[in-house]
């Protein structure tokens, strides 16, 4: 039995109000222009997992599309993860073509210019022929970066304003301690879509579609007869962030080949209703509810990423602007790892399964941006359920409004 | 075309290896959509019978060190956990009112027959 139907989650939260909320920031390029300065240079933003670099000279490289840069990304030989632009500083080729690796040295392929693990300059051919070289001041232009829960996140600005610890706050904390060190299997998908970035992270945060959108798909697992309309268990509002928790239907009864999936593979199954199914021990802030209908939780960090964690899997979105009405998108799963073949086809068959209901979750997506930019819908009506929604659009007028007030 | 034999008892299934044996997630998902709804139900229908039998058999064996035979039946099965939301699920080979696959490809896979 689910705790669904009761609850009134934005009145909790008076200052967020129950009205309308106006569509001009989910597509004018102006203030998108804002938001690239008040909150994509400035928020810690996910580059990658710890597992990338886990040793020295292991590296990899993060394109942020948002601003055409390329972040190199590696373990230094005292253990540190350090952070580069991927620029040398001879000419401004990359350093490093290579998406990920491993190294003592990374050299331009332009002129030959290497420099160690910690940025430093060391090796330029035929050095004599420079006037004046000092290369103490050639290393590597270094990122901001810090790692939680094995997340490595980046920050573009010279000095964060905030660490990354305080930027995620209590979020950070609630998720502090799920195994995500389990997920060693790793898929990912990557497109463009054309959407405003805010309309595209908003559309995983509420399950108010899904018995509608997802009616041939997965509706069955998540809404029962207790919960037709896929209303949540819990929002949870805190700082910059929000998480939801998502109620699953304990009723389902898979169809023939998934059911067969779920049951030899059973922590592969994502979308099976059972909660958590591998016997971790969550931490007490993942289902805070404790509803033992719950298959996930969807933590959103501000500003671009979203992360599921359910009994078995995880995985995340990351949603990279490159305009005000497109998009650049990856989602990346992390399964337990299959013993043995058979739980093989059940990591495929999840995987097809995610594949597909995210096909339906983003095709209503372009749709959307044609309607806000021919202002045929100039406001959003939220459902009580969709509150999260509305937290972001207050969250991102709050960092713009700072980000002015700062900088006149 | 190298050996397509499967272990004895899915012999009856040898049919399809030329056509559902295949080397990675995108290009089963390319066959799915270049198939026909009535070649997909063939496929998953004639496999549906034997597909527990199957699972049992694979749960006896470490992924990594699958003898052929077994490799072969495993790539048979990926194509059918590729194949079944198309018809547990939709009725037609694309999703219904889903974005084109072939704009939200797989860039990290998930090897087919080691961890």
């Amino acid at each position: 039995m689910s705790n669904t139907t009761e609850t009134r989650f934005t009145l909790k939260h008076p200052e967020l109000g129950t009205g309308p909320i106006p569509t001009d920031i989910y597509w004018k390029e102006d203030f998108y222009e804002k938001e690239l300065e008040a909150i994509f240079r400035r928020a810690w933003l996910w580059a990658g997992r710890v597992e990338q670099v886990a040793k020295p000279g292991a590296f990899f490289v993060k394109s942020i599309p948002t601003f055409d840069a390329s972040i190199l990304i590696t373990r230094t030989s005292s253990g540190a993860i350090k952070a580069y632009h991927n620029t040398c500083q001879h000419r401004g080729n990359h350093v490093e073509l290579s998406s990920e690796g491993n190294c003592r040295v990374f050299t331009c392929p332009f002129h030959g210019w290497s420099y160690n693990l910690d940025g430093e300059l060391t090796g330029v051919p035929d050095s004599d022929a420079f006037y004046d070289l000092d290369r103490s001041s050639l290393s590597l232009p270094e990122v901001s970066v810090d790692v939680w829960e094995g997340f490595i996140f980046i920050n573009l600005q010279e000095s964060p304003n905030e660490t990354l610890e305080e930027f995620l706050g209590k979020q950070g904390r609630n998720l502090s301690g799920y195994p995500f060190e389990k997920g060693k299997a790793v898929f990912s998908y990557e497109g463009q879509i054309d959407t405003n970035w805010k309309c595209m992270v908003d559309s995983f945060t509420e399950a108010y579609h899904v018995p509608v959108l997802h009616k041939r798909s997965v509706k069955d697992s998540f809404c029962g007869p207790n919960n037709p309309h896929g209303r949540l268990l819990d929002v949870d509002l805190s700082g910059h962030h929000r998480k939801i928790s998502v109620a699953g239907n304990p009723e389902y009864q898979p169809r023939p080949v998934q059911g067969l999936a779920y049951r030899f593979s059973p922590g592969a199954a994502v979308t099976s209703g059972d909660g958590d199914q591998s016997g971790n021990q969550l931490p007490e802030n993942i289902n805070p509810t404790k509803d033992p209908s719950w298959v996930f939780d969807i933590a959103v960090f501000f500003p671009n990423l979203l992360l599921f964690v359910g009994g078995g899997m995880h995985f995340l979105h990351q949603i990279w602007p490159l305009s005000a009405n497109n998009v650049h998108w990856e989602m990346r799963g992390f399964l337990r790892e299959a013993q043995t073949a058979a739980e093989r086809f059940g990591q495929e068959n999840s995987i097809v399964e995610l594949r597909d209901a995210v096909l339906e979750d983003t095709n209503t997506l372009e749709r959307i941006q044609i309607a806000l930019k021919r202002q045929t819908i100039r406001e959003f009506i939220y459902h009580d359920h969709e509150l999260a929604l509305r937290y972001n659009f207050h969250t991102v007028n709050r960092w713009v409004q700072e980000y002015e007030k700062e900088t006149p | 075309m190298t050996s397509q034999s499967l272990p004895k008892e899915f012999k009856r299934l040898e049919c399809w290896c030329s056509r559902w044996a295949l080397s990675n997630s995108n290009e089963r998902s390319r066959q799915r959509q270049n198939s026909t709804l009535d070649e997909l139900e063939e496929f998953y229908s004639s496999f549906l019978p034997l597909a527990e039998k199957a699972l049992i058999h694979l749960s006896g064996f470490k992924l990594g060190e699958l003898p052929k035979e077994e490799a072969l039946l495993l790539k048979l099965l990926l194509s059918l956990a590729e194949v079944t939301p198309a018809i547990e699920w939709y009725g037609q080979p694309r999703v219904i009112d889903g974005l084109d696959p072939e704009r939200f490809p797989a860039a990290l896979l998930l090897k087919d027959l080691s961890p």
